[in-house]
């Protein structure tokens, strides 16, 4: 089914619009939930998480609005609760937190290190303009927040990176030149 | 989208995380399904049989020989073990025994993990809430369960305290008067409630005596104050129950001086049944419009008193369009209240001594004149009125040239004394911070 066929049809379907949805935008939504929780299999749960609240609440989404934009912010939502939940369960015991992914398979270590010393509006805000190369104007919809202020945010979140990055880098040189 | 030369060092290492596709659809289909079928369940009423009345308070043993501080251990990280300090006190009645078995603080803030274990019956379970306990210091409170036993049926609990003045070697007492358990907690409630019907209908009122309520909150609270007496809805006019809800209901709605009233009377046996109301945009993001409220009774004659089970949920909608906006319910009923005297007395002491600075900057609607670093993390102590729109960026600068970025936790004024607590991610090492940037502006310890 096309995006704007879905657009007009999700929030009156069922079962199968659900399933076209999860086709269009499951795997992008979970790269987009991977790249702000640093975490694949948080993003897994993130990404599935998002799907259900949308079909329990596609009575709520308005015919004819992007689909794509309002998935992308129940995301940002989600997403943004799992990373308030972790900061809860700051100093508990361990079992009790959901087990951090330490492999790098996913994401290498260095590059994870970098992404982490950003905030989790600010990786969000990094991937949605660099690999999803959405405009202020969709972000708008996405993060409810004026365009000029995030612009700001995200020329500020870009220095950010680029100053964890250049720190990540040289401190593997040092590494390797040891 | 042009790129310039940061974005394309900042694309090429974002396009290195691998992100493997998977069966997405199977899992959401599956979760649906378990979900459906976790609403209809219904816990059994379970009744405890209380048959005995004792109290006993023990001192633990050393702490490095005793199970119980060693099961917490062997729980956190290394980290966080090697600056947790055992405590072991327990405290029995009415069969069920409280242990608090380990902590840690520094001068304003305390965290404590303690059990609670029901010997005899089933009083216990994953939903446990302290209703009344107290901590000889701190003022602002926060107790989780983060641990439950079925099998010994046994609760860990993590209580923080903030607010608290000078607690490294302080003798602190805590007691547990009383606690809820067999909740239900009823989320996102779809009232059904819609804004423009009401739009238009002009209320019954009476009056009510702010002076003579049994409580009220929010933001309209001292302007109500000042009028002394409001108007209210004309009770019971209404029977508007809400979908699994059997404990409360909406006994009237309407528009008084343009707010929206909703009026609720609570008729259930729980003693800490409660809930609130909040709008959602048409997409279910809540929406920052928060009631003010006021609890109050209406005797047989419809004329207000103090006590009472009604409360009346008022929000200004200035500037909201009705149609855009969708009214929910958040509720919380309680099956058992159990009550007891659970009492120990325990010193704290931090593992790693505290570093001070003295300071002076302004932001405008208060100042800041001093910072704490201890091993949880910065507090900054000031004098005004704290603005929560305005968050201040902290960082630690350590010896070795690192940083660390904390986050804001807790905010606690009180009689214009504030008091902002920047948790770390890990224990800081205070004797190896050399200074402290906040928004910019650096700090540095002697």
């Amino acid at each position: 089914m096309e995006a704007n066929i879905l657009d007009e049809s999700f929030s009156t379907g069922g079962e199968y619009e659900l399933e076209c949805a999860i086709e269009l935008y499951g795997q992008p939504l979970l790269r987009y939930c991977h790249n702000i929780l640093c975490d694949y299999h948080k993003a897994q749960d993130a990404v599935q998480e998002t799907f259900i609240k949308a079909y329990n609440k596609r009575n709520s989404f308005k015919k004819g609005h992007s689909l794509s934009t309002w998935l992308y912010s129940i995301a940002y939502n989600t997403c943004m609760d799992i990373l308030r939940k972790r900061k809860l369960l700051f100093f508990i015991p361990e079992s009790n937190k959901n087990t951090e992914d330490t492999s790098t398979d996913f994401i290498s270590g260095d590059l994870k290190e970098a992404l982490l010393k950003l905030t989790g509006p600010e990786r969000a805000l990094i991937f949605s303009r660099v690999i999803d190369e959405k405009s202020y104007k969709e972000l708008e919809m996405i993060y409810r927040v004026p365009a000029a202020t995030l612009r700001k945010r995200y020329e500020r979140a870009k220095n950010k990176l680029m100053k964890a990055l250049e720190k990540e880098n040289s401190y593997y040189k040092r590494l390797e030149e040891s | 989208m042009k790129y310039d030369s940061d974005e394309q060092i900042i694309k090429a290492k974002l396009s290195t995380i691998k992100t493997p596709e998977y069966d997405i659809a199977t899992e959401v289909n599956r979760k649906l399904k378990q979900k459906s079928s976790i609403i209809n369940k219904k816990k059994p009423l379970r009744i405890a049989i209380v048959t005995c009345f004792c109290l006993m308070v023990s001192v633990g043993a050393l702490a490095a020989t005793v199970p119980s501080f060693n099961k917490i251990v062997s729980k956190v990280s290394p980290d966080i073990a090697s600056i947790l300090q055992p405590i072991e006190m327990t405290s029995e009645d009415n069969g069920i025994k409280m242990e608090v078995v380990a902590a840690y603080n520094d001068d304003e803030m305390a965290v404590i993990y303690l059990t609670m274990q029901d010997l005899i019956g089933d009083r216990i379970d994953e939903s446990l809430d302290l209703y009344n306990y107290t901590l000889s210091e701190g003022v602002l409170f926060n107790s989780q369960i983060i641990d439950y036993d079925e099998e010994t049926k046994t609760a860990t609990l993590r209580l923080q305290a903030n607010g608290g003045e000078k607690i490294n070697g302080k003798k602190l007492s805590f007691t547990v008067k009383s606690f809820l358990s067999g909740s239900f907690v009823f989320d996102e409630v779809e009232t059904g409630i819609n804004l423009t019907d009401i739009e238009d209908v002009s209320s019954q009122t009476i009056p009510l005596n702010i002076e003579h309520v049994s409580g009220a909150s929010g933001t309209m609270f001292d302007s109500w104050e000042e009028q002394g007496t409001i108007q209210v809805l004309k009770g019971d006019k209404m029977n508007i129950s809400l979908p699994q809800i059997d404990f409360m209901h909406i006994s009237n709605i309407g528009y008084i001086d343009n707010k929206l009233h909703i009026q609720t009377k609570w008729v259930g046996d729980g003693i800490d049944d409660h809930g609130y109301f909040y709008f959602t945009d048409a997409e279910n993001n809540p929406l920052e419009i928060h009631p003010s409220t006021v609890h109050f009774g209406i005797d047989e004659l419809g004329k207000t008193m103090d006590r009472g089970d009604y409360i009346e949920y008022v929000f200004d909608l200035e500037g909201i369009d009705p149609k855009e906006v969708f009214l929910k319910g958040y509720f919380v009923s309680n099956e058992r209240y159990t009550k007891g005297n659970w009492k120990t007395k325990f010193k704290l002491q931090s593992v790693n001594p505290e570093k001070e600075a003295e300071c002076n900057l302004d932001f405008e609607t208060w100042k800041l004149d001093c910072i704490q670093v201890s091993q949880i993390g910065v507090t900054l102590l000031g004098m005004g009125e704290y603005d929560e729109e305005n968050s201040l960026q902290v960082q630690v600068n350590m010896i070795d040239g690192t940083e660390q970025d904390i986050e804001l936790s807790t905010s606690f004024s009180q009689n214009e004394k504030i008091s902002l607590k920047y948790l770390s991610n890990a224990p800081l090492d205070s004797k190896m911070v050399e200074s402290v940037s906040v928004n910019g502006k650096l700090i540095k310890f002697d």
